[in-house]
C-alpha cells in the first residue's frame, strides 16, 4: 500500500497500540488468517510493527477482523487515503 | 535478585498468547509458564510457537501431570522444544488438576510416587536420551531417543501439600508453590527447608517460585473485580484447613462452590469477600502489589509468577508491570 509509506513514524507509533488493541480485544479474531498472524508476531518480535511492511500487515489484520473500528480509527487520524486502499 | 515469571492459559488464540509472551519478554519477564489442560490448546504447540518468536525468555509447561501424559512423552516434548530454544526450556510437573482429570475418568493415584518416578524417567531421557526404569507406577523397558537432547532442562515441581513440598525440595531444580499469601508461602517454606535438609541440599540451589493469582490496575476496584472470578474458583476448591488458616467460613466457601456448580456465576462472584481476595490473590494498585511481592521475597521466594488473571486488560497489565513493578525489584 503506497499510502502507508506516507504515514510518518510518530503517527504510526500512536496508532500502533490502538490497532493492537483491536486485534487483542476483538471477538472476531479467529477470522485472522494464521499466515497474517504469524507475520505480525514476527514483526512484533523484531520491533518492526511500525516499519512499512509491519504497519501494513497490522492495518490489514485489524481491517480483516474489525473493519468498521479500523476505518473509524483511521478516519479520525486523517488517513482516509489509507482507508480507500484497504477497501480495494 | 528475584526473577519474574508470567502464566498464560492457552484458552485464547495461539497468536494472542504468543503476542503477550513477546510483550512479557520485552517487559523484562524471565519465565513464561503455560498451563496444561486437555480442554485448552495443547501446551507444547503453544510453547513451540513461543520458542520460535522469542529470544531470551525461559518457558515451560506450568504444570503438566504424569497421569494424562506419560513421562516418556513429556520428556520427548520438552527435549524437542529445547532443540528450538536451547537452555530456555523448563519443565513444570505436578499431580494435576483433580477437577479436569476427573472429567476424563483419570484418578490421581499415589501422587508422590508418580511424581518421583516421572522425574527420574524424564531426567534420564533429557540428559542421556535413554531410560530404563522399573517403578511402582511407571515402567520403561528400553526407551531411546533418535535425537540428542540439547541444553539443560530444569525440572520444577508444582506443590502445595507438605509431603509434595518436601519431595519437591529433595528432587526438584525448582518448586512452583500455588499460593499468593505470605501465610501459605511461609508454611510452605517449613516443608521445603525440611526436604532440602533431608536431601543434604542448600535452599539456594532450588528456585522457589510463588505461583500467584495476580491482578494489577491503577484503580484498585478494577484490579479486584478482575481477580474475583479466579478467587471464587480457588475458594471453592480449597481444602478446609486452608480456609480455616485464612479465617474464611466453610459455609461461605460452600455457598460459592454450589453457585459455581449450578452455573450461577453472578451469585458466586458476589459472595467473594475482600478477605478471600486478600488470601488467594495479589490484587490492587502497583503500590499494593509491590508491598505484597516484597513480603514473599522476604520469606525466601526467588521467582515471582504473575498468574491469572494478570489484570482487567492483559496488555495494559503487562505494560504496568514493566513500568512499575519489575524496575522496582531489578534496578
Amino acid at each position: 500500500m503506497e499510502a502507508v509509506k506516507k504515514i510518518n513514524m510518530e503517527k504510526r507509533k500512536n496508532l500502533m497500540t490502538s490497532l493492537i488493541d483491536i486485534l487483542l480485544r476483538s471477538g472476531s479474531a479467529a477470522k485472522l488468517p494464521s499466515a497474517t498472524a504469524n507475520l505480525i508476531l514476527h514483526y512484533w518480535q523484531h520491533d518492526k510493527l511500525t516499519s512499512d511492511e509491519g504497519f501494513q500487515k497490522l492495518l490489514e489484520a485489524a481491517y480483516t477482523i474489525e473493519p468498521e473500528q479500523t476505518i473509524e480509527l483511521l478516519n479520525n487520524a486523517g488517513l482516509s487515503e489509507v482507508v480507500e486502499e484497504l477497501k480495494k | 535478585m528475584v526473577k519474574f515469571g508470567i502464566e498464560f492459559v492457552p484458552m485464547d488464540l495461539y497468536w494472542r498468547t504468543t503476542f503477550y509472551t513477546i510483550q512479557a519478554e520485552k517487559a523484562g519477564f524471565d519465565y513464561v509458564w503455560i498451563t496444561d489442560h486437555f480442554n485448552n490448546r495443547n501446551v507444547y504447540v503453544t510453547l513451540t510457537c513461543i520458542a520460535l518468536h522469542t529470544n531470551r525468555i525461559k518457558m515451560g509447561p506450568g504444570v503438566t501431570n504424569p497421569y494424562l501424559v506419560n513421562p516418556v512423552m513429556t520428556a520427548q516434548s520438552v527435549a524437542s522444544i529445547s532443540e528450538i530454544a536451547p537452555n530456555r526450556v523448563t519443565l513444570g510437573i505436578g499431580a494435576g488438576d483433580k477437577t479436569t482429570l476427573s472429567l476424563l475418568g483419570v484418578e490421581i493415584k499415589s501422587p508422590l510416587t508418580a511424581i518421583r518416578e516421572s522425574v527420574e524417567i524424564i531426567r534420564s531421557l533429557i540428559t542421556t536420551g535413554k531410560a530404563k526404569y522399573s517403578g511402582k507406577i511407571f515402567s520403561v523397558q528400553k526407551a531411546k531417543f533418535n535425537f540428542k537432547p540439547k541444553g539443560k532442562i530444569p525440572v520444577y515441581i508444582g506443590a502445595q501439600g507438605p509431603k509434595m513440598l518436601e519431595l519437591a525440595a529433595k528432587i526438584g531444580d525448582g518448586i512452583l508453590i500455588n499460593a499468593s499469601h505470605p501465610k501459605d508461602i511461609g508454611d510452605a517454606f517449613q516443608y521445603i527447608k525440611s526436604g532440602a535438609e533431608k536431601a543434604n541440599r542448600k535452599l539456594e540451589e532450588i528456585d522457589v517460585a510463588a505461583y500467584t493469582s495476580f491482578s494489577i490496575h491503577e484503580k484498585e476496584k478494577k484490579a479486584i473485580k478482575a481477580a474475583t472470578p479466579v478467587v471464587a474458583f480457588i475458594v471453592s476448591g480449597s481444602p478446609e484447613p486452608v480456609l480455616e488458616k485464612h479465617e474464611i467460613s466453610i459455609e461461605d466457601a460452600m455457598a460459592i462452590k454450589k453457585a459455581l456448580e449450578a452455573g450461577n456465576w453472578g451469585e458466586a462472584f458476589s459472595k467473594v469477600t475482600p478477605e478471600m481476595i486478600d488470601a488467594f490473590s495479589i490484587s490492587g494498585t502497583p503500590e499494593t502489589c509491590i508491598e505484597r511481592i516484597n513480603e514473599l521475597i522476604k520469606l525466601g521466594v526467588s521467582q515471582f509468577v504473575v498468574g491469572s488473571p494478570i489484570g482487567p486488560n492483559v496488555r495494559e497489565a503487562i505494560d504496568l508491570i514493566s513500568k512499575e513493578i519489575i524496575p522496582h525489584f531489578k534496578e
